[in-house]
């Protein structure tokens, strides 16, 4: 009877310790999760990064919450397993002193054998209780866990997939128009404290979106951030032009000796795009104010015939137009240098330009070939001092330009050279007859002394066309001297669309 | 790693998730307490319910049911 007894009394004490199991566990998972959860915060995630896997570039991984089954996950489990067994241990008290007690008079709590027994059994029965909770806590995470992952994983493959192809398709990138510094995606400010992300790929901080260690949620993608964040130059900072890595980027050099003519071209080049895009509803803005203003002053002195002043010899900052509008549109970065900076190989060394670019331009003085001087030397001196001719030998400018090229690892074979007679408006003045179809400009270069130019262009460049312009307004030049039209064939060579030429004419391969 | 004395406030996704685990492991839990007494998809636990009382009932006396 008294077996039966003790019995009873241990079967009711568990089945309490059953119930108070669930409770004391929901009470774990609240502390655990809740009041008393340990938080891992982006700089201590960032700080365990750099410990497990040190990155082989030069930048740190960007400070942002990290997605919460990267790490957090684990650390609330463990926080939920010490409260857990915290409140086990802290039950464990006062049985523990009471009955195991050495000294004293708690040894003669085992007399009344009923109380040791109803609370031993309420322990163990708790503890079995608390730790199969525990467990299917940790097998309701595995599977959250597992969920996440696959969604994860998803999200990952198709976004970074999206972004990639996309970027690819368009022929996209992130261009500085500072230092030059080409690189396949920018860094961005956060909107809400201006820290660096540097690499805003959907990853362990974040699949669609990412939060910085401020607070701010950014878009993960670039095609997305492009249009949302400030985007930055990876190694100077520089602010970069909206929808940057996300648009089509063509970037083109204008190269030539000094007085050739670059920038009065580079400037009647857009002032043609202007009126050409304008026939056809095609948008040409600036994406920045710098070109804006550099556009407004140059578009005004060529429109009213006025002199365009010397380039300054200082390495120059991207001039940027942006051809469309939105997703689909073109960045197009022009780099007129001074041509003193072409004088000399070593100030080659600061012109990055030339090693990204996708087509070159160069000007080139008709009046700095000798043949031509002195064909017009004594009948037509005046017109020669109007022209500002430039000095140096054409073959010296280019030479040096595709030594740098080459130099630079660049295959000049890959890409597109529009060789541009500048000035030709001042040619017919002084009455002298000049050609404006590419072949017959070539064998007048040709025939004109600079056979060398021609021949070595032809072989170094994948694709080269000559062009005669006037380099004035567009409404004072004729349709076969328009500035914009070197501009345009290399930009349709990148896959730009646009409207038609204003000549009937086009200009033939160089079959040299 | 963790950091529990920051000051930061801990994103709403992480509140969320934790929300969604709790919520679930307490379903479970009710669940299978339902099942022991012989409720819900996982009553087949009453089975053990039953050889747990009996043996109860053996031992002590005591009738549960």
């Amino acid at each position: 009877m008294f077996a039966h007894y003790l019995s009873a009394l241990a079967a009711l004490a568990s089945a309490v310790g059953l119930a108070t199991a669930v409770v004391l566990f929901a009470a774990a998972v609240i502390r655990g999760l809740g009041a008393k959860a340990d938080l891992i915060t982006p700089v201590a995630f960032r700080r365990a990064r750099l410990v497990e896997n040190p990155p082989p570039g030069t930048f740190a991984p960007d400070i942002a919450w990290p997605w919460y089954f990267a790490s957090q996950v684990r650390a609330d489990v463990k926080k939920v397993r010490g409260e857990t067994y915290g409140f086990y241990r802290k039950l464990w008290t006062w049985p523990r002193a009471t009955f195991f007690e050495q000294h004293g008079p708690h040894l003669l709590w085992w007399a009344v054998f009923p109380v040791p027994l109803a609370v031993f059994s309420f322990l163990i029965t708790l503890g079995a209780g608390m730790l199969a909770c525990f467990a299917l806590f940790v097998a309701v995470v595995a599977c959250c866990w597992l969920t996440a992952l696959v969604g994860f994983g998803v999200g990952f493959v198709v976004l970074r997939g999206v972004d990639a192809t996309w970027t690819r398709m368009r022929d996209a990138d992130a261009s500085c128009p500072r230092c030059y510094h080409v690189s396949p995606r920018p860094a961005y400010k956060c909107p809400g404290c201006s820290t660096l992300h540097r690499d805003i790929r959907p990853g362990r901080l974040g699949v669609v979106a990412r939060r910085c260690a401020c607070g701010a949620l950014m878009p993960t993608t670039v095609v997305r951030a492009a249009w949302r964040l400030t985007a930055v130059c990876q190694r100077c900072e520089e602010p970069l032009r909206q929808g940057a890595a996300a648009v089509r980027d063509i970037r083109i050099p204008i190269f030539g000796d000094v007085s050739a003519g670059k920038t009065r071209f580079l400037y009647s080049a857009l002032d043609s795009m202007m009126a050409t895009g304008a026939q056809s509803d095609l948008e040409i803005t600036f994406p920045d104010g710098e070109s804006h203003e550099q556009a407004k002053l140059a578009l005004e002195l060529i429109r009213s015939s006025r002199e365009i002043p010397k380039t300054s010899e200082e390495l120059p900052r991207a001039f940027s137009l942006r051809i469309g509008s939105g997703a689909t549109s073109t960045l197009v970065h022009l780099f007129d240098a001074a041509g003193e900076r072409y004088r000399n190989a070593s100030s080659h060394d600061d012109m990055g330009f030339l090693e990204t670019a996708h087509g070159l331009v160069y000007v080139l003085d008709p009046f700095a070939i000798g043949p031509v001087r002195d064909r017009l030397t004594g009948h037509s001196a005046a017109a020669l001092r109007l022209a500002h001719a430039a000095t140096r030998d054409p073959e010296s400018a280019y030479g040096e330009v595709v030594s740098r090229l080459r130099g630079g690892g660049v295959r000049p074979e890959s890409q597109r050279l529009a060789v541009v007679v500048s000035k030709v408006d001042i040619l017919a003045d002084c009455g002298m007859e000049y050609p404006t179809e590419s072949k017959q400009i070539s064998q007048w270069l040709f025939d004109s002394g600079l056979h060398n130019l021609v021949l070595a262009a032809s072989a170094e460049f994948a694709d080269v066309r000559y062009f005669a312009v006037a380099s004035q307004a567009t409404g004072e030049t004729t349709p076969f001297t328009d500035s914009g039209s070197p501009l345009r064939w290399l930009l349709r060579g990148r896959g730009v669309r646009l409207p038609p030429e204003p000549s009937a004419l086009t200009a033939g391969e160089v079959t040299t | 790693m963790t950091d529990s004395s920051s000051s930061q406030k801990t994103p709403d996704t992480f509140v969320g998730i934790r929300l969604v685990i709790a919520a679930l492991t307490l379903f479970v839990i009710v669940l299978i307490g339902f099942g022991l007494d012989g409720w819900g998809p996982l009553g087949l636990l009453s089975t053990v319910t039953d050889h747990i009382v009996e043996w109860i009932h053996q031992t002590t006396g005591l009738s549960l049911r």
